[in-house]
C-alpha cells in the first residue's frame, strides 16, 4: 500500500470528523425547545410536505435547524464575539463592548421617514386634544444616548444621539415636552447605575430619576430617594443585549425593585385579558430569563392600577414602550394609571382619552420606537 | 445551496461524500447528476425540470452534430449546432432577459400592454448555459467527440461545485475526467485546503467586507461624506472578489475531493498593473469563454481594424449584458471596451514605463469606478453615490463616524490587502517546504479554520449570495 503523508491524513481526518461529529451530534443530540440565552424559540426539525418544498420553506427551515440545533451553539457564537473583539472591532453585531461592563446596542443613522410619521402622528394628536387636557411627550434615551461616557474608543456616541434628539425636538416644536436624556446621560457620567449593563432599558434607579423629571414638569413635588425601601430581587439579569451580543464574558446585571409603603395595596389589571394581580410586581418571571417582564406584568396592550380600597384619585394616562414599565410603580403612587402600549392596543386612542377621563396624557417612549417603530403613527387613528 | 452554509457542510456534503465513495466507479456519474440535480433544486425545486430539458436538448444535438461531422455532412452538422445554441440562447434569453426586453419595450408608447413576467432567474443558469454551449460547439470543431453516456453528459452540466457560480469549465478541459479521474488521498487533502481557504475568504473577507459596504450604501443622502463613501466602495471591491474568488475555490477543492481538476478562475487581480492584465486575472473562465467562443469565431484580430473593433465591442457588451438584465451592466461591459482600447492604443505602453506604484493606482482607480456602474442598478442612485465621493452633495470629508469605523477596521483592510496578493500562498509554500513541522501546523490550523467558519455561520445573519442576477 501507498504510504500517505500524514499531515494529509490530518487535514482529511479533521475534515471529516468535524463534518460527520457534528452532523451526527445534531441528530441525535435531543433539540432545544427554546433558547434562554437569546431568548427566542428555536427551529424544529421541519416537516416535510410538497408544498412547502416548493416553496423553499422547507429547505430554508433545514437550514435555521442546522443553526439552531448544532452542539456547543452558544460556543461557537461566543468563539465569533471573542474573535471579533481580538481582532480590533470594538463590536459584535452591532452591539459595542463599552467600558465598566456595559454593552450597548448602537444604531448610527436614524430613518429620518419613519421619524416623520411618528412625530407628525404626535403632533396631530396634540391637536386633536382638547384644550382641558395635559398632554405631554417624555422622550427617554437609548442606553447609546445615554452611556455615552462608556462607549468604545472613538466611538461619537454624543455627536450621533444628540443630531437625533435635536431633530425629534425640533419635529415635537409646540408640544410640551419632558426632557430626559441629559439628567439621566448626566448621572450616568457620574457613576449612576441608570442603564443595565446588558439590558436596553433604564434601571430602577433610572426610571425613578425619569419619574423626578416628569413630576417636576409637572410642578408636583416628587418623592425623595430615601422614600423607597430597595428590593434587590434579581443578581442574575442577562438583558436582550447580552442575548444579542454574543458575548458571554459580560456579567450580569442587579435587579432592584423600589417599593414604597402601600405599593402592594395596588391591584395591576390586565385589561386585554381581564387577569388581576395584586401589587404591581409579577414575580413569576424572576425565575425566567425575561426578568423585566416583572414590572406590571411585561407587555400587554392595556393596563390598567388603582387602588385596591376603590378610593379614585386622578386619573393619568400613560402611552408607552416597555420603558414605561419600571416607571409606572412610581407614577401610580400619585395617580390612578391606564397604560396604554400602541404595538398591542389597535383602537383609537384619541376616543379613549375621553372614555377613561383622564385629565393628562403622557407619552413617554424610549428613542429606539421614535426611530424604528410605527407605535406613535398608531396616535392618529381615528383622529379626522 | 450555497457552500457557505451549514447545511451544505453537514447535510449535504456529509451525504454525497459518503454515498459517492460507497458506489462502485462505474456508477458514480449517475450519483453525481443526481445529487447535483438534488442541489441544484435545493431552493428551487421547479427549476430542475429545466435543467433536466437542458440536459437532454444538448446531449442530443451533441450527438446529432457528431453522427454528421462522421458522415462527413459537415453543413447538417452546422445546423444542428446552431439549432442547440438556439435554443439554449432562447431559455436564457426567456429567463433571464425577457422581463429586461419588455420594460424597455414598455417606454415606446402603445407597447405598454406587452406583459411582464416576474419569473425568477433560475440559479446559475448564466454559467450552465455557456458550458452546456461549449459541449456542443467543441464537438463541432471536432475538439472532442461527443458524451453518449447520458449520466456522464448530465454530471458535466450539473457538476454541484461550479453548477451555480463557476469556473465556467469547457466540455474539452474535463472530457477525460468524466470518464477517468483520480481519486486520491494527496488529492482529496488538497481539495480540502483549497475547499476551506474559498470558505474563509467568502466568509471572514466577503461576507464581513459586504456587510460595511451595506452599511455605508445605507448611509442617509444628508449624512454620506467623502470619506464614508469611498471607504464604502473600497469594501464592496473586497467583497466581490472574495466572494467570487471564494467560490471559485470552493468549487475547485470539492471538484478535486472527487477527482475533478479544474482551471483556476481567478489570479490575484488586484495587483494587476493595467486594465488588459486586470481582465487577464478575473473570472479567467468567463474571459476564455468570450474569446474561444464569440471573438475567435467572429474573426478575432485577424481581420481588419474595423472588423477587429466590431468583435472587442461585441465581447464587451456581451460580458457586461451576461452579468444581469440592466442597463447598469451593459455600461460597465463598455466602460470596459473604452478602457481597453485605450489601453491597446496607446497607454498600455506608457504604463508599461510608469513607475509600478503609478500604473497599481491607475488600476485599481477605474477597477474601483467600475464596480461602482456594476453594483448600483439604478444609475441615478449611482451617480449621487459617485457625487459623494467627490465631495458633492456630502455633508463633510468625514464624520465621526468615519472615523470610528476607519479606525476599528484598520486591521480589517490590512488583512484584506494583503491576502489580495499573492504573498499568503506564497509564504505558506516557502514555510511547508522548508519544515514539517509547519506541514502539521497548517493540517491543524485549517482544521480550526474550517471551526472557525462553523462558529461565523452559525451566527451569520449576513450571507448574501452575489449570483443571483448572474
Amino acid at each position: 500500500m501507498k504510504k500517505y503523508k500524514a499531515y494529509d491524513i490530518i487535514t482529511i481526518a479533521g475534515l471529516l470528523a468535524v463534518m460527520y461529529g457534528f452532523s451526527i451530534a445534531t441528530l441525535i443530540v435531543p433539540d432545544k425547545e427554546f433558547s434562554e440565552d437569546e431568548n427566542r424559540y428555536l427551529q424544529q426539525k421541519p416537516k416535510f410536505s410538497i408544498d412547502s418544498l416548493v416553496k423553499g420553506k422547507f429547505t430554508q427551515e433545514i437550514g435555521e435547524y442546522y443553526a439552531d440545533q448544532i452542539p456547543l451553539r452558544n460556543l461557537f457564537v461566543g468563539a465569533k464575539a471573542v474573535t471579533e473583539i481580538a481582532s480590533g472591532k470594538q463590536e459584535n453585531d452591532d452591539i459595542l463592548l463599552g467600558s465598566d461592563g456595559y454593552i450597548i446596542a448602537k444604531d448610527d443613522y436614524a430613518d429620518y421617514e419613519e421619524i416623520d410619521r411618528n412625530l407628525k402622528a404626535v403632533q396631530r394628536f396634540n391637536d386633536a386634544l382638547g384644550e382641558e387636557i395635559d398632554f405631554r411627550v417624555a422622550i427617554a434615551g437609548r442606553s447609546q444616548d445615554v452611556l455615552t461616557g462608556y462607549v468604545p474608543a472613538l466611538y461619537p456616541a454624543e455627536e450621533v444621539s444628540d443630531k437625533l434628539f435635536a431633530y425629534v425636538n425640533e419635529g415635537l416644536d409646540g408640544v410640551q415636552t419632558v426632557e430626559l436624556l441629559e439628567p439621566l446621560r448626566s448621572r450616568a457620567d457620574a457613576g449612576e447605575y441608570v442603564y443595565y449593563r446588558t439590558d436596553h432599558h433604564w434601571t430602577t434607579l433610572g426610571a425613578y430619576y425619569a419619574y423626578v423629571e416628569i413630576m417636576n414638569s409637572y410642578g408636583i413635588e416628587p418623592y425623595p430617594l430615601e422614600h423607597y425601601t430597595q428590593e434587590k430581587v434579581s443578581d442574575a439579569f442577562y438583558g436582550t443585549t447580552w442575548s444579542k451580543a454574543g458575548m458571554k464574558w459580560i456579567d450580569p446585571d442587579d435587579m432592584l425593585y423600589f417599593r414604597w409603603s402601600g405599593d402592594e395595596d395596588m391591584v395591576t389589571e390586565i385589561v386585554d385579558s381581564g387577569e388581576t394581580m395584586q401589587g404591581m410586581y409579577d414575580r413569576s418571571y424572576l425565575d425566567k430569563k425575561d426578568k423585566y417582564s416583572s414590572f406590571i406584568g411585561g407587555n400587554n396592550g392595556h393596563v390598567r392600577i388603582t387602588r385596591a380600597d376603590g378610593v379614585e384619585r386622578e386619573t393619568l394616562l400613560l402611552v408607552k414602550d416597555s420603558f414605561g414599565h419600571s416607571l409606572a410603580p412610581f407614577l401610580a403612587e400619585h395617580f390612578d394609571l391606564e397604560i396604554i402600549d400602541l404595538r398591542y392596543y389597535k383602537l383609537p386612542l384619541i376616543d379613549f382619552v375621553n372614555e377613561c377621563g383622564a385629565s393628562r396624557v403622557l407619552v413617554m417612549y424610549n428613542m429606539d420606537s421614535v426611530t424604528s417603530s410605527n407605535s406613535l403613527a398608531m396616535l392618529n387613528l381615528g383622529i379626522k | 445551496m450555497v457552500f457557505s452554509s451549514l447545511e451544505f457542510l453537514f447535510l449535504y456534503l456529509t451525504l454525497t461524500l459518503l454515498i459517492y465513495f460507497i458506489v462502485p466507479l462505474k456508477l458514480r456519474n449517475i450519483v453525481l447528476l443526481i445529487v447535483s440535480l438534488i442541489f441544484y433544486g435545493w431552493g428551487e425545486p421547479v427549476y430542475v425540470f429545466l435543467m433536466m430539458f437542458t440536459i437532454a436538448v444538448d446531449y442530443v444535438f451533441g450527438l446529432f452534430v457528431e453522427k454528421n461531422l462522421l458522415a462527413g455532412n459537415k453543413k447538417r452538422a452546422k445546423g444542428h449546432m446552431i439549432a442547440a445554441i438556439v435554443i439554449n440562447l432562447a431559455i436564457l434569453g426567456f429567463f433571464k432577459y425577457y422581463d429586461f426586453f419588455v420594460s424597455n419595450l414598455h417606454l415606446i408608447p402603445g407597447l405598454d400592454w406587452i406583459p411582464l413576467l416576474e419569473i425568477g432567474l433560475p440559479i446559475g443558469i448564466s454559467f450552465y448555459t455557456f458550458q452546456a454551449l461549449s459541449y456542443v460547439i467543441d464537438v463541432y470543431r471536432g475538439d472532442t467527440g461527443a458524451q453518449h453516456n447520458v449520466a456522464s453528459f448530465g454530471a458535466y452540466v450539473t457538476l454541484y461545485p461550479q453548477l451555480i457560480a463557476g469556473p465556467i469549465v469547457r466540455y474539452k478541459d474535463v472530457d477525460d475526467q468524466l470518464t477517468v479521474r483520480e481519486h486520491s488521498v494527496p488529492l482529496f487533502a488538497e481539495g480540502t485546503r483549497t475547499f476551506i481557504a474559498g470558505m474563509c475568504k467568502k466568509i471572514f473577507f466577503a461576507n464581513m467586507a459586504g456587510q460595511l459596504w451595506e452599511y455605508f450604501k445605507a448611509v442617509p443622502l444628508d449624512d454620506r461624506t467623502v470619506l464614508g463613501t469611498w471607504m464604502g466602495m473600497i469594501c464592496y471591491a473586497f467583497q466581490i472578489y472574495f466572494d467570487f474568488s471564494g467560490y471559485s475555490d470552493m468549487a475547485i477543492g470539492l471538484g478535486k475531493m472527487i477527482g475533478f481538476r479544474f482551471l483556476e478562475n481567478f489570479n490575484y487581480p488586484y495587483i494587476s498593473k493595467s486594465i488588459t492584465e486586470f481582465w487577464r486575472r478575473w473570472h479567467i473562465s468567463l474571459s476564455t469563454w468570450f474569446r474561444e467562443y464569440v471573438y475567435i469565431p467572429l474573426g478575432g484580430n485577424r481581420c481588419s481594424k474595423l472588423k477587429q473593433l466590431r468583435n472587442i465591442f461585441a465581447v464587451w457588451f456581451l460580458t457586461g449584458f451576461w452579468h444581469g438584465a440592466s442597463w447598469n451592466y451593459i455600461l460597465w461591459g463598455l466602460y470596459y471596451f473604452v478602457l481597453l482600447m485605450i489601453e491597446k492604443l496607446f497607454l498600455l505602453k506608457k504604463l508599461e514605463k510608469a513607475p509600478a506604484f503609478v500604473s497599481h493606482i491607475y488600476t485599481l482607480f477605474f477597477v474601483l469606478f467600475g464596480w461602482l456602474l456594476f453594483v448600483f442598478e439604478d444609475l441615478g442612485a449611482g451617480m449621487v453615490y459617485l457625487g459623494n465621493m467627490f465631495g458633492v452633495g456630502v455633508s463633510g470629508f468625514a464624520s465621526g463616524l468615519d472615523v470610528y469605523n476607519l479606525v476599528r477596521n484598520l486591521g480589517f483592510f490590512a488583512v484584506l490587502a494583503i491576502a489580495s496578493t499573492p504573498l499568503p500562498k506564497k509564504l505558506y509554500y516557502r514555510l511547508t517546504e522548508k519544515s514539517t513541522a509547519v506541514r502539521y501546523m497548517a493540517s491543524f490550523g485549517t482544521i480550526i479554520a474550517l471551526l472557525m467558519c462553523v462558529a461565523y455561520l452559525v451566527d451569520s445573519t449576513f450571507n448574501p449570495f452575489l449570483y443571483f442576477r448572474f
